[in-house]
C-alpha cells in the first residue's frame, strides 16, 4: 500500500515538474520586450498582475514635463496569448461634470484620432486610451505595439488640456 | 488540325496574360502600404475592389462570416494612407437621437464590450460607424495585420448587430 502510494505521489511530482517546465513567457510579452529596447525603451518595468510567474504586463513612462498634473505618462502593455491590449489613463473626471459633455468629447476623440480607443468609466470616473493590438507574426509584433503606445503617450501629452478645459 | 490547335492555345495563353494585366492594372496603389495591402489580399485569394485618389487608396472586401449570427455578408473598407489603414464599417444604423446622452451611454458600453474596434457617432450624418486603425510598420505583415483588422470589424459588427439595431428604437 505504502509502495503504491509513494509511487503515486512521484508519479504527481513529476507530472508537475514537467507542467513547470513546459510553461513559458507568452510570446507577445517576449515580442515587446525584445523590440522595446531597440527604440530606446531599455528602462520599460515589467510585472506580473496576473500572478501567472511572468512579468507580461509592460510599462513605459514619458517625461510629461507636468502637462497633465504629473511629472510622467504612464503607457501599458497588457500581454495575452496572440494579443496585446495597450492602456494609457487619461485624467479624472470630476463628479461635477456634465457626462453629455464628457461623452461628447469621447465621442470626437475617437472619431478624430485615429489609432486607438477612448473609453470613460463614469463609475470610477476617469478616462482613458486603450487598443488592442493583433499578433500576426512574433518578429513584428513589438513593433506595431509600440507604434499604439507611442501614439497614447503623445494623445495624452497634447490632448489633456483641452480635454479638462472642455468638460469643465 | 495543328495550326488550328496552336491558334487556340496562343489565343488562350493571350486572354491570360490580358487579365493577369487587368488585375495589375486595377490595382494600382500610390504607397508601399497600400502596395502591401493589395499584395496580401491577393495573396489570401480574397476577392476586393479597389478604388483610388490622390491622396488615398481604398480597398473594399465583403466578407461572408461562415459563423455569422446577423449578417450574410458585410462589407468592410480599408483606407490605405502613406503611414496607416483606417478600416471602417460605415452607416451601420441611424440611431435615434432624440436623448443624446442615453445614446452615448449606450455606444460606451458597446466600446466597453468588444476589443480591437470603436464604435464612433457621426453626428453630421447621424449614422453610426465602427473603425479600427492600423499603423504602417514597413517590412512587417502590414498587409496581414489590415485584413485582420478588417477581419475582425466585420466580426463585431456581425456579433453586436441586435445592440447596434436597438440604437434605433
Amino acid at each position: 500500500m505504502k509502495k503504491w502510494l509513494c509511487m503515486l505521489c512521484c508519479a504527481v511530482l513529476t507530472v508537475c515538474a514537467f507542467a513547470c517546465a513546459s510553461a513559458e513567457e507568452l510570446s507577445s510579452a517576449t515580442a515587446v520586450k525584445a523590440y522595446l529596447p531597440t527604440v530606446g525603451w531599455d528602462d520599460y518595468t515589467a510585472s506580473d498582475t496576473d500572478g501567472d510567474g511572468f512579468d507580461d504586463e509592460i510599462m513605459i513612462a514619458y517625461d510629461s514635463g507636468g502637462v497633465n498634473g504629473t511629472d510622467t505618462i504612464e503607457v501599458y502593455c497588457q500581454c495575452f496569448d496572440g494579443a496585446a491590449r495597450v492602456v494609457s489613463y487619461m485624467c479624472e473626471v470630476p463628479e461635477s461634470a456634465d457626462p453629455l459633455k464628457v461623452y461628447e468629447q469621447i465621442n470626437e476623440f475617437n472619431k478624430n484620432l485615429n489609432l486607438g480607443r477612448w473609453l470613460y468609466n463614469e463609475e470610477e470616473g476617469y478616462v482613458y486610451y486603450t487598443q488592442e493590438v493583433y499578433l500576426v507574426d512574433e518578429e513584428t509584433f513589438g513593433a506595431y505595439v509600440y507604434a499604439y503606445m507611442d501614439r497614447a503617450a503623445a494623445y495624452v501629452y497634447s490632448f489633456y488640456g483641452r480635454f479638462t478645459s472642455a468638460i469643465q | 488540325m495543328a495550326l488550328k490547335r496552336g491558334i487556340c492555345l496562343f489565343l488562350a495563353c493571350m486572354g491570360l496574360l490580358l487579365s493577369a494585366c487587368a488585375v495589375a492594372q486595377e490595382v494600382e496603389c500610390h504607397f508601399d502600404s497600400s502596395r502591401e495591402v493589395a499584395a496580401y489580399l491577393q495573396e489570401a485569394d480574397l476577392e476586393f475592389s479597389f478604388q483610388s485618389n490622390e491622396t488615398i487608396d481604398a480597398f473594399v472586401v465583403n466578407y461572408k462570416l461562415s459563423n455569422a449570427t446577423a449578417l450574410k455578408e458585410v462589407p468592410v473598407r480599408a483606407y490605405v494612407y502613406e503611414d496607416s489603414a483606417a478600416v471602417m464599417v460605415s452607416g451601420i444604423v441611424t440611431p435615434d437621437n432624440s436623448d443624446m446622452l442615453k445614446l452615448y451611454e449606450d455606444l460606451e458600453a458597446l466600446n466597453d464590450s468588444v476589443s480591437f474596434v470603436r464604435f464612433i457617432y457621426d453626428a453630421e450624418n447621424n449614422k453610426v460607424f465602427c473603425q479600427a486603425d492600423v499603423p504602417y510598420v514597413a517590412d512587417a505583415d502590414f498587409g496581414a495585420m489590415v485584413e485582420r483588422y478588417m477581419y475582425i470589424t466585420a466580426l463585431t459588427v456581425d456579433d453586436h448587430y441586435e445592440e447596434l439595431a436597438a440604437l434605433r428604437n
